[in-house]
């Protein structure tokens, strides 16, 4: 072969192979809206695909409304089912994002929100509310009021390690989990005084659930985490090059200080949204991203959205589990999402650990 | 006509210990300038002040006759490739191909464009890597390795290349490969070359001229034969050697007798 065939051939190979991750994508993407659309039939009353549509056809369109619908299949449909899934969808894209982002700018496969002390700090925050009923803001919202100011000021302590020059990957790191033992500590202390029925709600909490979901809270997580999330993907090439190392980016002309910020920044912000609303949900911010780049490899472009439809995966698989399983109980998802996913996650880990952690 | 690349008085400090003490360098397109000298002479960070990894305290690089401190990060990235010192430590599985598309990022917004496709493509060709194209980097041997580094900075498309000990981690055949190609690249595409590297036979070999440090001082520079001499390496790395004028093919070829 000539070196023009050769060279054609190369650029061929690799326009395939983006093809075919592109493709991926959209199938991750097409088993999520299928599995929305599976989630929204089940429940306490099993509603047909055809009822659920015209449910949604006469919200939407308020004139083509046949009367045919009972008020239960109504409020099911648009009320209970239709925020819950969309809350579980937005959610496990905001959590698969910041864990790409975390793990792609700090250069550690092992971070998520847990290791930067985010969660503990939720967790001390929802435990001031509920134990001692302090907060700034009174009433429905008093826990997640709390637990997003104490993310802030989490996000504020790493801030500021990040912003002293010179602070390496490693010291980011371990100044978060330091800085989430002291919460964990705060909280543990919390848990110590509290009443039983305190310590009831708060271990309520602390074990994650999106319950919560409203037409109001979706309003108001649903552009804090989307536009985020495509900033953060905007970042993909940074975050490709810096993972080959600091001296390789700045060479290749990437303010490594600033892009690190920025992304220790949006991702802090969007955990604290979510995990306000919703408790501690830890595992799909670590596990989203690996998962993704065992299917579609580490390249960033193509990273994120893989990551963030796996996420959506996850987490709305892990809610219909936990709200159809044991009806009309529910199990909290914080446990249906571990006891789905990690089995999954050890089974990828160990086909494909050849692609890990090299 | 301005030198492709001409160092100033750089001087550059780690807290109180001095790395680098005013030293003057210039290279020409088509020429390879070694930085020999012992370990913690400065040879890297010479290299990475160069390339405003690191900011010298005094003195100044300038590139095509620009002072590197007028240039925006993206324009000094489209002048100046490096070629990292460590074997590459990619965290994630990157393909080859991948990996040398980064180079093109100093001209990429988003999008790949064709242009960039095809030069990586070539620059792979040109290497003689591309079968490699869409392996596993961390797959790859240490030669295999030091090869896609190179392409990567040779994606770049710049005028100045440095390279930091590009044989420290290979055998004899892969040195050898590694330094051909670079003296091949050097001539085609008229680039200049500072390199550092500890095998002075090497040096000798494969440099046009050769600058020697000591303590971050610049102590000679010059032809391989000016450079290293008995006299210059028993001063500078403390070592007696005794050097061979000719090595069969014309360089001169140096042989350690002991430490002194």
């Amino acid at each position: 072969m000539n070196t023009d065939n050769l060279v054609q051939n190369i650029e061929d190979i690799y326009s395939s192979s983006t093809r075919r991750k592109t493709l991926v994508i959209i199938g991750i993407i097409t088993t999520d809206v299928a599995l929305a659309l599976v989630s929204l039939r089940l429940g306490a009353l099993p509603i047909t695909v055809r009822k659920i549509a015209s449910v949604i056809i006469s919200k939407t369109f308020p004139f083509l409304d046949n009367n045919s619908l009972t008020l239960f299949e109504r409020v099911a449909v648009i009320d209970i089912r239709l925020p819950r899934i969309i809350m579980a969808i937005v959610c496990g894209i905001g959590f698969a994002a910041t864990g790409t982002a975390m793990q792609g700018v700090l250069r550690n496969p092992l971070v998520s929100s847990m290791t930067l002390g985010l969660t503990q700090a939720a967790g001390f925050g929802a435990a001031l509310a509920i134990v001692l009923d302090l907060g700034l803001i009174g009433g429905r919202y008093l826990i997640t009021a709390n637990s997003f100011l104490l993310c802030l000021v989490c996000l504020g302590f790493i801030y500021g390690i990040v912003r002293l020059r010179g602070a390496s990957p490693e010291t980011v790191i371990l100044a978060g989990i330091a800085i989430g033992f002291l919460f964990s500590a705060m909280l543990s202390f919390m848990e110590y005084i509290a009443s039983e029925e305190q310590i009831k709600e708060l271990v309520f909490w602390l074990m994650g659930g999106i319950y919560i979901a409203s037409w109001p809270i979706l309003a108001f997580i649903t552009p804090v985490i989307s536009i985020s999330t495509v900033v953060l993907w905007r970042h993909s090439w940074n975050l490709n090059i810096m993972s080959a190392g600091e001296e390789v980016a700045r060479s290749l002309g990437i303010n490594t200080e600033q892009v690190t910020r920025m992304c220790m920044v949006l991702s802090a912000l969007i955990t604290a949204t979510i995990i306000s609303f919703t408790g501690i949900i830890g595992f799909i911010c670590l596990v989203a991203p690996h998962i993704a780049r065992m299917i579609i490899g580490a390249d960033h472009r193509f990273l994120f959205p893989a990551s963030c439809a796996v996420g959506a995966l996850l987490l709305l698989g892990a809610d219909t589990i936990s709200r159809t399983l044991i009806f009309p109980a529910e199990i909290p998802v914080g446990i249906t999402t571990s006891l789905i996913g990690i089995p999954f996650f050890l089974y990828l880990i160990i086909r494909r650990r050849r692609l890990q952690w090299q | 006509m301005a030198m492709n690349l001409e160092v100033r008085g750089i001087s550059f400090r780690y807290g109180s210990i001095t790395a680098l003490d005013g030293v003057d360098l210039t290279v020409d397109a088509g020429e390879i300038v070694s930085i020999v000298g012992p370990n913690g002479s400065g040879k890297t960070t010479l290299l990475k002040c160069i390339d405003n990894i690191l900011r010298p305290k005094s003195g100044v690089a300038l590139i095509m006759g620009n002072d590197i401190n007028k240039l925006s990060l993206k324009e000094i990235s489209k002048t100046i490739g490096y070629v990292p010192q460590t074997s590459v430590r990619t965290i994630f599985p990157f393909t080859v191909f991948d990996l040398v598309l980064m180079g093109r990022k100093p001209y990429i917004s988003w999008e790949v464009s064709k242009r960039d496709r095809r030069i990586v493509a070539e620059t792979l060709d040109f290497l003689g890597i591309s079968e490699l194209a869409m392996r596993y980097v961390s797959e790859l041997s240490g030669g295999e390795q030091q090869k896609v580094l190179l392409a990567r900075a040779l994606a770049q498309e710049p005028r100045v290349l440095l390279m930091d000990e590009p044989t420290s981690n290979l055998d004899i055949k892969h040195q050898l490969e590694v330094l051909s190609i670079t003296k091949q690249m050097v001539k085609e595409k008229s680039l200049a070359v500072v390199m550092a590297i500890h095998d002075l036979n090497l040096a000798c070999r494969f440099s046009d001229r050769i600058a020697m440090l000591k303590r971050g001082k610049l102590f000679a520079v010059g032809t391989p034969e000016e450079v290293l001499t008995e006299a210059n390496i028993k001063e500078v790395y403390e070592v007696e050697v005794k050097v061979f004028k000719d090595d069969g093919r014309g360089y001169p070829y140096i042989v350690p007798l002991s430490a002194a």
